[in-house]
């Protein structure tokens, strides 16, 4: 795969990452209204300690209206990613990406916020300038690689995890609406501990993804479907999105490490 | 070279889950991600509900995700505002552990916190958003919520706020 392609791909991806971000924010727009549970009057409260223009320019781009404008921003730079060959639309939806979480103290949806920036980055910095298109490639492989690798040894850490009872706590946990034929499979203690450690031994082995071509592609084909199985049972859509979008990055990087 | 770059990237995001002090600056933690997904598997804090009428108490209820449509595996909106202000309630929690820490400096450890009338707790932002979190649940003039925190024989009631309205 040539540096060129990588970046189409990520793009693409990036693209329906971002557009699905997006819509779904417009779609709970109700809850940063002012009316709403994520109000900018409350929220803003918490920027009393940031320097006065800070403040001020919070106020501007943050408030309701502000924030309507940012995810509007935010899909129309989506849906350009893929038709326009330009910097702007990735830098676009970085920007809008950071100022969303920035409003929602930090992140909106955890760990897929910070890869859709870290995937935007990528792809703005090869527009911007391909010299400098290795090295956002390099970078967005990298994070992929320990995001999976620092999860796993996070999970290896606990007792949990390790005897198998993870599963089954987690899928009871009512914020993930877990279906409840799936809730019942994953709290079989058998099956509950063998999916527990071929989760530990899927994140755990990332590294190995760095060896060879034919071994990235058949380890991303496992984490395709791990994150297609992790929308389907915790409802974590926006992961398997912007994973996705990450993983011509790491077939790029792979494939010129071991033919250069 | 790159494994020397990978390396130091490592470290750099092992450090990441340290906290930071200011929560202005915490507010940037998307471009430092920490990677830890599910790393303590425990039950987390609810927050449960219930309506106050004139003609009596209503029952409490804890609130959960949306009903999952068939889509929801490609595109969840309700979904994952339901995790964002599950985030919120788990805030509000670290928070008051992070209170009760300081208090117990010069106060009777012994001696809960005070939380239906302490500035410092009714204060925070955080609890000013799960109380529109509950406003926006119950649909109610009058309410009241309350955080459970799951236990080991039976589940233990953290936090119980006023009758709201």
């Amino acid at each position: 795969m040539t540096e060129s392609v990588a970046i189409t791909w990520m793009a693409r991806g990036l693209a329906v990452a971002a557009a699905v971000a997006a819509l779904e924010l417009l779609v709970v727009r109700h809850a940063f209204a002012d009316t709403g549970v994520l109000a900018w009057p409350v929220l803003r409260r918490e920027l009393a300690g940031a320097p006065r223009a800070i403040r001020a320019l919070a106020d501007r781009v943050l408030s309701y209206r502000g924030t309507l404008a940012l995810m509007l921003l935010q899909l129309a730079a989506a849906l350009a990613l893929p038709w326009i060959d330009h910097p702007a639309p990735a830098w676009i939806v970085l920007a809008t990406t950071l100022a969303i979480a920035i409003r929602c103290r930090g992140s909106y949806n955890g760990g897929s916020d910070a890869m859709l920036i870290i995937v935007a980055l990528a792809v703005a910095l090869a527009r911007t300038a391909p010299s400098l298109a290795r090295a956002g490639l390099a970078y967005a492989a990298a994070q992929l690689v320990l995001s999976y690798f620092v999860s796993g040894i996070a999970k290896l850490q606990d007792p949990t995890w390790r005897t198998g009872r993870a599963l089954p706590i987690l899928v009871r946990l009512a914020h993930y609406g877990v279906p409840r034929r799936a809730a019942a499979l994953l709290s079989r203690p058998t099956l509950a501990r063998a999916a527990a450690w071929l989760m530990l031994a899927f994140e755990c082995s990332a590294p190995i993804a760095l060896v060879d071509p034919t071994i990235c592609a058949a380890w991303l084909a496992v984490g395709a479907a791990f994150h297609l199985v992790n929308a389907m049972v915790f409802g974590l859509d926006r992961f398997l999105w912007t994973w996705l979008a990450a993983y011509p990055a790491l077939v790029f990087w792979v494939s010129d490490r071991t033919t250069s | 070279m790159s494994v020397a770059a990978l390396a130091l990237l490592a470290i750099v995001t092992l450090l990441a889950r340290r906290t930071v002090a200011s929560p202005w600056l915490r507010r940037l933690r998307a471009l430092l991600p920490s990677w830890r997904f599910f790393d303590r598997a425990v039950a987390s804090p609810a927050l449960w509900v219930r309506q106050v009428d004139d003609g009596g108490d209503g029952a409490w209820r804890p609130i959960a995700a949306p009903p999952r449509r068939w889509s929801g595996w490609a595109f969840a909106p309700a979904g994952n505002l339901a995790l964002a202000y599950h985030a919120i309630v788990e805030q509000l929690v670290a928070e008051l552990g992070e209170l009760e820490l300081e208090s117990s400096d010069d106060a009777d450890p012994a001696a809960p916190l005070a939380v239906e009338t302490d500035p410092q707790v009714v204060g925070l932002v955080s609890y000013e958003l799960v109380t529109r979190i509950a406003r926006a649940y119950t649909g109610a003039r009058r309410f009241q919520w309350k955080i459970v925190i799951p236990g080991d024989p039976a589940p233990t009631d953290y936090l119980l706020s006023p009758v709201l309205t």
